[in-house]
């Protein structure tokens, strides 16, 4: 996959990421809150692809998952002046004075893709490259569907999409 | 790197100075037992681990761990080059891109800069030397450089490892290509320098050499470097260059030892 092909696939990817984790429901955003109005952790997620054998999807928000769970956010010290209403942030200079982030609820991405009336998850490269139509879904560990996105010019019909949430939910 | 200290040694090319009791606190680059910030001394590589077929649709790959540095080394090829291609030889391009955690700051621009584009030129310009070329007309290689995690010079593990990418893909080269920056900190030829040494305003030399052949490849000096240190720093390097040799010729008979289950 080359080219700009290679570029909307990835940035389809970023984009589906981005909304799992800017979703109030499915990460806690306020425990990146150091001081209400003033300072918050901002947080880059960066995935190297070191080698695409298909479905990339799932595999990037696996490591997203993983990443984040381990997370080490530095402990802080803030110094909030109720009279003059400043307030400074020191970081500490321990290294092993952490917090972790709550990832708990976040959503993974699955990708059902139909190959020949055949519902196919988990794809090798060969087998993304004939499907012709996949949906991902974003599935929460309750089991509660935040996100789907269809992919691939074939097209599906009401009873496939049912039968393909049903897959999904099972994986 | 705020850590230093202001009163630091003196110029190290000022001959005349004595160094060791002239400056105050801060830290020494080399403490008075003689060992290096990480360890090290002064005559010591970082170290260096290897591992083959990382990337296994590719023809050869080296996964290179070298300190703090780690990097991705694929090579595609020899493969049928374009039509307006040199006729006699193969063409080597090279393609250098670092990720965005590799330094401790993100970094944005990852590939494209000034930086990368000097390293692929300098890496390209060395493996058309050292590569076999006239075995292969009208055909093209490819090696892709990913940098995973960066310590200072990213220049010396990607040549050391482009070599060991390319022993695995089987394309006959001249000799193999080691590469090893020296210093000369505090009256002492020091080798392997990591981030923190390099940043110093010190003489520093990288030299890329054919080992077995003793053909200096490339020499890079970005810095002063007195005339009267200047053997020394050389014949530093060389021995750098030498035991990264025995180190990368160890690795691959390790790596054929296990492939013929031997």
């Amino acid at each position: 996959m080359f080219g700009r092909h290679r570029r909307q696939y990835t940035k389809q990817i970023a984009r589906s990421l981005n909304y799992i984790l800017n979703n109030p429901k499915c990460f806690d955003l306020t425990q990146l809150c150091v001081v209400k109005g003033h300072h918050c952790w901002l947080v880059h997620v960066d995935i190297s692809v070191l080698r695409y054998e298909g479905n990339l999807h799932d595999a990037c928000s696996f490591a997203m998952k993983a990443a984040l769970s381990e997370t080490k956010v530095p402990a802080l010290k803030v110094n909030h002046d109720e009279e003059t209403n400043e307030v400074s942030v020191d970081v500490c200079d321990d290294p092993y004075q952490y917090g972790v982030l709550d990832v708990s609820n976040l959503p993974v991405l699955i990708t059902v893709g139909q190959i020949n009336g055949v519902h196919t998850v988990d794809t090798t490269i060969k087998e993304d490259s004939v499907t012709l139509a996949r949906i991902t879904y974003g599935i929460k560990p309750s089991g509660s569907i935040v996100y789907m996105n269809k992919d691939g010019g074939g097209s599906l019909d009401l009873l496939n999409i049912r039968s393909m949430g049903k897959v999904c939910f099972i994986y | 790197m705020d850590t230093s200290s202001p009163t630091q040694k003196k110029k190290p090319n000022e001959l005349t100075s004595t160094l060791t009791t002239d400056y105050i606190s801060g830290f020494d680059l080399i403490s008075i037992e003689g060992y290096r910030q990480d360890g090290r001394k002064p005559d010591e590589l970082r170290h260096f681990r290897v591992s083959f077929n990382v990337v296994s649709d590719a023809d050869g790959s080296c996964y290179m761990e070298h300190g703090n540095c780690k990097l991705l080394a694929t090579i595609y090829g020899p493969y049928e080059g374009e039509s307006r291609s040199n006729q006699e030889q193969a063409v080597i391009t090279c393609d250098f891109s670092m990720t965005s955690y590799c330094v401790s700051e993100r970094r944005l621009r990852t590939f494209g800069d000034m930086k990368s584009q000097k390293l692929q030129m300098a890496i390209q310009r060395v493996f058309q030397q050292a590569v076999n070329t006239e075995t292969y007309p009208k055909s093209q290689i490819d090696i892709h450089l990913k940098i995973l995690q960066s310590d200072g010079n990213d220049y010396c593990p990607c040549v050391n490892a482009t070599t060991l990418a390319f022993i695995n893909a089987g394309i006959p080269m001249k000799d193999f290509v080691c590469s090893s920056t020296v210093g000369y900190i505090q009256n002492k030829c020091i080798i392997d320098l990591n981030q923190q040494e390099e940043q110093q305003k010190s003489p520093q030399l990288t030299l890329t050499l054919m080992p077995q052949r003793n053909d200096i490849v490339a020499l890079t000096c970005e810095s002063r470097v007195h005339h009267d240190i200047y053997n020394d720093m050389l014949d530093a390097a060389t021995s750098a260059n030498l035991q990264l040799f025995h180190l990368m010729k160890q690795a691959v008979i390790n790596q054929l030892k296990t492939a013929l289950h031997v």
